[in-house]
């Protein structure tokens, strides 16, 4: 059984036009201390995907088809109270810009301790306490810093505060939305290692979202990349990123998109064109107006995501056309 | 604390400057009090000369200022024109009338508008929040002393049952206490009503505002991520920083109460500072509207002063930046 089983799931936000599908369709799996990266563009439905997990989406959105299951659990048929249970006890955030996700009235050892006492009534105020002290020190923050309060960190200090308290219930799988995005290239570094090897060390699963490929490159054991609210590939990180792996023309100009430090340099051409409006009904592939590979059928036919073998599965029409030709 | 003493010094500059203003507001506005009372020619020099110095309005304007000045300080705050007494006596006994009314009705209205506020704040969008939020400016929208007018009618006219004037019965005569207790707060009930019906509105307004901006705060979500319950989500994590805005508020509704407490007791005739200051206009007792003002501009500057300490209490990010 895998930790996480997302199947054929659909979340829609209303506007003012109807409604915003914002992910339409989308399988994801996350086995018991994997970390799986997530990549996409802004507003490609990944954080919407992610905190569909402990179900902190916005008030309007809405789930319409499709499941989740978390430990063999279907979360969205549990009531708000079993959620509830859930929360940060086996599901926890580390989320976007640490300063505005920490409460500026609270100390940082306070808003560390809290959940710990909320999801265990047995533990001691004393017990949460040094669990706090503990978890500072596993982040590299001093402990004496435990009453200071967020505004008296830096970012990237602040950031460490985050996952402190993401690790304070010693949940099984922990979300990093774009975890590193406002820091600097020398914390992000930091931040990231110690993300990874906090994980490691309490053997959690974690589902890192960012934009940026070479984190998830350098971090991830598998890859997902989404388009336009749905899944374009994903398979393992060594075959995805690796040189030809990519099978997906979306994920392929993606990569082409980076520079390599070790390659001459050259003109970084980007993806000329927008992604669809998702508002509106999709026909096709979503990727096809943008696509200089596109085929006929393209424009007509949505493509499944089909398993092209050694793990990785794409939705192209191109890549099931090549696997239907080998066979 | 440099801090503490910088901002007391702040507020006793804050207020020797508004002493000063308001003695020259008074003396520099048109019209003789001394003529005003004497109002016949028949008087000789000597005897204007000598009610002039017993009024303190002899001499230069500047010589005038600093014999103010002095007395101030020493807590003599002059002579009434119209009344014959003393302004320190008169307005102390006012004052402590209107704090009674003040008292009463600031609890109602901080302690109810904060806790509906947040109660609405904490639904929004729901049936029961936009019911609160319609009523609220309903109330808002009333003019104090149109509510007050409309309570003397029901309760003098039609229903009857309370009184709704002054702050005892006249004449009455009590065996303890108790008994004069009861007179009083039996009295203290329409105008208490009257002055919070209407701020109450305010203060549900603004608490509801800032609760429902503190809501979308991205800490809030990380409160819901915990798993914390939502009673834990409002009021552990959203309350405190919704009042900070509240917190401001309150100081500027102090100001504000001043112009409500003098409707009030002006429909009610309750015996307060808004009663004194009304009939001091109308009768250009000028030491008691002076008087009036200072103990007014006072308490605005006293609360503005108390209300930036509570901020260093409640805002950590405040105590730290200098």
């Amino acid at each position: 059984m895998s930790l996480l089983e997302i199947r054929d799931l659909h979340i829609s936000y209303p506007n003012p036009k109807g409604e915003f599908f914002a992910v339409d369709g989308v399988d994801l799996t996350i086995e018991k201390g994997e970390f799986v990266g997530l990549a996409g563009e802004s507003g490609c439905g990944k954080t919407t995907l992610a905190l569909s997990i402990p179900r902190l989406l916005p008030r309007g959105s809405h789930i319409g088809a499709g499941s989740i299951h978390f430990n063999g659990v279907d979360t969205t048929a549990l009531s708000e109270e079993g959620m509830r249970a859930l929360r940060w006890k086996e599901i926890s955030v580390v989320f976007q810009g640490a300063l505005n996700a920490l409460n500026p009235v609270h100390t940082i050892g306070s808003q560390i301790a809290e959940p710990i006492r909320i999801h265990d009534e047995s533990v001691s105020k004393k017990q949460a306490h040094d669990r706090t002290l503990e978890l500072l020190e596993a982040v590299g923050i001093p402990a004496r810093r435990f009453e200071d309060f967020p505004h008296q960190f830096s970012g990237g200090m602040r950031q460490r505060v985050m996952i402190a308290m993401a690790l304070s219930c010693m949940p099984k799988l922990v979300i990093a939305d774009e975890p590193i995005t406002a820091l600097d290239v020398m914390t992000q570094a930091q931040i990231l290692d110690l993300l990874r090897s906090l994980c490691d060390r309490y053997s959690l699963s974690m589902l890192l979202i960012s934009h940026d490929l070479s984190v998830l490159a350098q971090t991830c054991d598998r890859v997902a990349v989404m388009y336009a609210g749905k899944m374009a590939e994903q398979g393992p990180t060594s075959r995805v990123f690796g040189n030809h792996g990519a099978k997906h023309p979306y994920t392929q100009r993606l990569l082409s998109a980076y520079p390599n430090i070790k390659h001459e340099r050259k003109f970084i051409d980007g993806i000329p064109g927008y992604p669809p409006d998702l508002s509106q009904e999709q026909v096709g592939c979503r990727f096809a107006d943008r696509c200089d590979v596109a085929l006929s059928r393209c424009a007509t036919e949505v493509p499944e995501l089909i398993d092209i073998g050694g793990g990785q599965s794409v939705a192209c029409h191109l890549a099931s056309d090549i696997r239907a030709g080998v066979q | 604390m440099p801090f503490l003493l910088r901002r007391f010094f702040t507020l006793l500059s804050s207020i020797f400057a508004i002493v000063t203003f308001n003695f020259f507001l008074f003396h520099i506005i048109p019209g003789d009090p001394i003529r005003l009372i004497a109002r016949t020619q028949r008087l000789n020099a000597e005897a204007i000369a000598k009610m002039r110095a017993s009024f303190g309005l002899d001499g230069s304007i500047l010589s005038q200022y600093f014999r103010y000045l002095s007395k101030l300080v020493h807590g003599d705050l002059g002579y009434s024109f119209s009344f014959k007494e003393n302004v320190s006596g008169l307005v102390g006994r006012a004052l402590g009338n209107t704090l009674l009314l003040l008292t009463a009705s600031t609890l109602i209205v901080v302690i109810l508008g904060i806790a509906i506020g947040v109660f609405a704040g904490s639904r929004q969008g729901k049936k029961s929040d936009t019911a609160t939020v319609i009523s609220s400016l309903i109330l808002w929208s009333m003019p104090t002393f149109w509510v007050g007018m409309l309570l003397v009618f029901t309760f003098g006219v039609w229903v009857g049952g309370l009184p709704i004037s002054g702050i005892s019965t006249a004449n009455a005569v009590y065996s303890n206490g108790f008994e004069y207790f009861m007179d009083i707060s039996r009295h203290l009930i329409l105008p208490t009503v009257t002055l919070a019906i209407v701020d109450i509105a305010f203060f549900i307004i603004i608490t509801r505002t800032a609760l429902i901006d503190v809501m979308s705060e991205d800490y809030m979500l990380t409160a819901r991520g915990k798993g914390l319950g939502r009673r834990a989500i409002v009021w552990r994590h959203g309350f405190r920083n919704a009042m900070l805005p509240v917190l401001t508020a309150s100081a500027l509704y102090i100001s504000a109460l001043v112009g409500g407490a003098i409707q009030v007791e002006v429909v009610f005739s309750w015996p307060g500072m808004g009663l004194l200051m009304y009939n001091s206009v109308l009768a250009r007792d000028y030491p008691v509207l002076e008087a009036s003002f200072l103990l007014t501009t006072v308490a605005v500057l006293v609360a503005n002063f108390a209300a930036d300490l509570l901020y260093r209490v409640l805002d950590p990010r405040v105590a730290v930046s200098k």
